[in-house]
């Protein structure tokens, strides 16, 4: 072979590797070339002589162009399964572990010294001035911490619960750490998103149950429960954006006679605990009570003299429809998102029993900046 | 437009190139003209003003300091020229900067322009300067035909960080539009070569470096300071010798010859050997317009190197308008006067691993002002780097990370050191039969995948 030969045959090979990328691109602009109807196509940029002169167009349609290309998802997994066939870990924040488990990254630099400090102080006076009783739960970084990669130093929420155990009192501290890491060895927490499982909020309504000192017994039993689907795939790995077969979502079968009426920040008002829209969302945890709310309140309309105010975040919802036969009112109040005064609110409900139910990554967060 | 973007690779590129070998050759300048337009009005249609107003002023002036050579007028002309051309660069890159300090040091209230800085503003200002002041001093004829002139100053494939290039050295070229087959076999090598450097180790590195600074700098283990100041180095080197590989083979392609930038810095056993390897075609440069120019007839030893200091001081300030890049430009210049005055000869004596140990820390601790946003937090992290904050000498963070990157981290180090380069030339020794057959056997495959690996992580990736 001669060295123009060459020379031409260099250029062929990359030429047609360039052209087979752009053809393909420019096909599937045109709508020519077959479209996932599962993905939805963002509009185009809308153009005008402003946006053209300022750059803004020009900027949106290449962006555009970038994120539409034929066939994304596909390219994407290509580009994950060589990163992983490489050893990576960490896909977009999330981690995945052993036994195909994503997990949220806490890492113990996450958290201030100023966060402890303020979070103890309230969990404190919610204790002592409003009686209320303290269930802190670990995250599955905590209890599946042999699930977790190598060499990751998860932030240790076990040490943080001792300060709090200290801060509060045994009377009022539910401890959930030891009964999960009990349980550590069945699912307790969904492997594909970041919450627990129904199961998980099971062992915690029994806990709490046995040291609230209810007179009604258990309402609920493992046989209330059962799998409303098969494919649940969490906001985990769908952020990580990873294959996965998914895995079961069980819930608590409302069975107490008649639907419950929930009301969503004063605004929006439901029958049921249950939205079905959200199984095929980003967010299929949001099945039970839904998400993005800072206060909801649950009428379950029974006779029942206690009312409930629940200060939590989304772990809660997988164990308020638990807690429901034992009250007549649930007012469920997640600080992240609750735009209100957080003390009038339980000034007004001075009657009600009061249950700190969340995350402690959550909790945390609630509070002070980062240092 | 981005040299790693779909809009550019796939539909700005194939078109040009089809119309640009479609037209006659001496058609080629007005196609690589508009092209460069099109190429440079896309970040911001609206700064094409200060380019066509640079293009213009630079062509009139260099004629009328041709028509006036050797009269005073020629001078007043050269002195209007520079005016104008860094007139403009100051307002839209450097007023606000400015402004700011000024509003700091004073406390005063001024308000900033908030004009966008022109992609490609730094690069073109040198550009037309060095041909205004090379028409002065008579290196070159004005140019006749400003199409040409334009083609050069716009010209996209070295738009974005150089090499910068002077006028005489392309315009046989813009005039005849020539280009062999084996300059576009070899600049289609060197694009996709570039296009992996910036694609999968420039970006991912820097991932890792914005995974460092995830932390509070002052409590990050001494390893993971360093793992943070290798992958900020590898970031910064690929980004630059990336968009370099990719211009020189641009360039190629439409048959220009570019002037090398880059030439494994890494591997430099003295600060002055590194200055000479990283981005030399704007060190050149200063050298031969600024630095000469100033120190024209003065002996003094202190007298040089002040202006050695200013000089690089000026090539920080290139890179950015921040007082850290001015900081980076005098640090280095610093260990580059050290090494003329003493340390040089000290450095011939010892084993070249010394040399180059010593250089690599000279350079990572500049590249900590490159990389910050001020003095006291490149300092911090400094400290955490040398052990002065008393942190952990490693920690899991620094195992995860590292063996979260470590591919990267290992092709990064075979392309910063000249491997692939020793290798390719044992191969280009090699005259028999079987070691050509080899050798063009490499030269297909390389390419084609680092283009095809670069392209599904432009598309693919989620980052």
């Amino acid at each position: 072979m001669s060295e123009k030969q060459n020379d031409f045959l260099t250029i062929s090979i990359i030429a047609v590797i360039v052209l087979a990328f752009a053809v393909l691109d420019f096909l599937y602009q045109m709508g020519l070339i077959y479209q996932d109807p599962s993905v939805t196509l963002d509009p185009q940029p809308a153009f005008s002589a402003r946006s053209f002169l300022t750059g803004t167009y020009l900027e949106d349609y290449g962006n555009y162009a970038d994120s539409h290309f034929y066939n994304k998802n596909k390219w994407a997994g290509l580009v994950r399964e060589t990163e992983l066939l490489l050893g990576k870990k960490e896909f977009q924040g999330v981690l995945l572990g052993k036994q195909k488990t994503y997990f949220e990254k806490h890492l113990a630099q996450d958290v201030s010294a100023a966060q402890v400090t303020e979070s103890l102080e309230f969990l404190e006076t919610l204790t002592t001035q409003y009686g209320a009783k303290v269930m802190l739960l670990p995250t599955a970084d905590e209890i599946w911490r042999d699930r977790l990669p190598l060499y990751l130093d998860s932030m240790n929420q076990k040490a943080y619960l001792d300060q709090v155990r200290e801060a509060v009192g045994d009377e009022a501290y539910i401890d959930m750490y030891s009964v999960l890491w009990a349980h550590r060895a069945e699912e307790v927490y969904h492997r594909t998103d970041p919450h627990w499982t129904s199961l998980g909020a099971y062992y915690g309504y029994q806990t709490w149950w046995k040291q609230s000192g209810k007179l009604l017994p258990y309402y609920y039993d493992l046989s209330h429960m059962s799998v409303i689907a098969s494919y649940f795939k969490g906001t985990l790995v769908r952020t990580a954006d990873m294959e996965d077969a998914g895995e079961e979502l069980t819930v608590f079968e409302e069975t107490q006679g008649k639907l419950v009426d929930v009301s969503y920040d004063g605004r929006v008002s439901v029958q049921g605990y249950y939205r079905p829209e959200y199984l095929d969302s980003d967010n299929p945890y949001g099945y039970v009570l839904g998400d993005g709310f800072g206060y909801a309140k649950i009428d379950t309309g029974l006779e029942r003299k206690d009312s409930l105010v629940v200060i939590g975040d989304s772990y809660a919802n997988a164990m308020i429809p638990l807690l429901a036969p034992h009250y007549q009112t649930i007012y469920f109040v997640n600080p992240g998102n609750y735009h209100g005064d957080l003390w009038s609110l339980l000034t007004q409900q001075n009657k009600s029993e009061v249950l700190v139910l969340g995350s402690i990554p959550a909790l945390l967060n609630w509070f002070g900046q980062k240092e | 437009m981005e040299f790693g973007s779909v809009v550019f690779l796939l539909r700005f590129l194939p078109m040009f190139f089809i119309l640009y070998y479609l037209v006659p050759g001496r058609a080629r300048s007005v196609v690589l003209l508009l092209g460069s337009l099109c190429f440079y009005a896309w970040g911001e249609p609206i700064c094409l003003l200060p380019m066509a107003f640079s293009v213009i002023s630079d062509f009139i002036h260099a004629r009328q300091i041709e028509k006036h050579r050797g009269k005073g007028t020629a001078k007043i002309l050269l002195a209007s020229a520079i005016f104008l051309d860094l007139s403009l660069l100051f307002f839209f890159g450097y007023a606000d900067f400015f402004i700011e300090t000024a509003n700091i040091l004073f406390h005063v209230g001024w308000p900033k322009f908030g004009y966008p800085l022109p992609v490609g503003i730094t690069v073109y200002t040198l550009q037309t300067m060095s041909y205004v002041i090379d028409v002065y001093r008579g290196k070159i004829p004005a140019g006749r035909n400003l199409l040409e002139y334009a083609t050069y100053v716009t010209m996209f494939p070295q738009l974005k960080v150089g090499p910068v290039v002077r006028f005489q050295d392309l315009q046989p070229n813009l005039k005849s539009g020539k280009v062999s087959l084996h300059q576009v076999s070899t600049g289609a090598k060197r694009i996709c070569v570039g296009l992996a450097k910036k694609v999968l180790i420039a970006d991912t590195c820097g991932q890792l470096w914005n995974m460092v600074m995830e932390n509070p700098m002052q409590n990050i283990s001494v390893a993971t300071a360093w793992l943070g100041i290798v992958a900020f180095a590898f970031r910064i080197y690929f980004s630059f010798a990336g968009y370099a590989d990719i211009a020189i083979g641009l360039g190629s392609c439409l048959g220009y010859t570019l002037p090398e930038s880059f030439d494994h810095p890494y591997a430099a056993t003295s600060v002055t050997d590194f200055l000479y390897r990283w981005n030399v075609t704007i060190g050149k440069w200063m050298k031969e317009y600024f630095y000469d120019a100033v120190t024209r007839g003065k002996k003094g030893a202190l007298g040089r190197i002040f202006w050695v200091m200013i000089t690089w001081g000026l090539i920080g300030f290139w890179y950015g308008p921040d007082w850290t890049f001015v900081l980076w430009g005098l640090w280095m210049a610093l260990f580059f006067i050290l090494e003329k005055l003493f340390l040089g000869k000290l450095l011939e004596h010892l084993p070249r691993l010394i040399g180059w140990a010593y250089a690599m820390l000279v350079v990572a601790f500049g590249w900590l002002l490159f990389a910050l946003d001020d003095v006291s937090d490149a300092w911090t992290y400094l400290q955490s780097a040398l052990c002065l904050s008393k942190n952990a000498i490693y920690d899991n963070q620094f195992l995860f990370l590292f063996f979260e990157f470590l591919p990267v981290l290992v092709l990064g180090a075979f392309f910063a050191l000249p491997v692939a380069r020793s290798f390719m030339d044992q191969l280009e020794k090699g005259k028999n039969g079987p070691s050509i057959a080899l050798r063009r056997l490499v030269e297909k495959i390389y390419p084609a995948v680092f283009l095809l690996l670069s392209l599904v992580y432009l598309i693919g990736r989620k980052w």
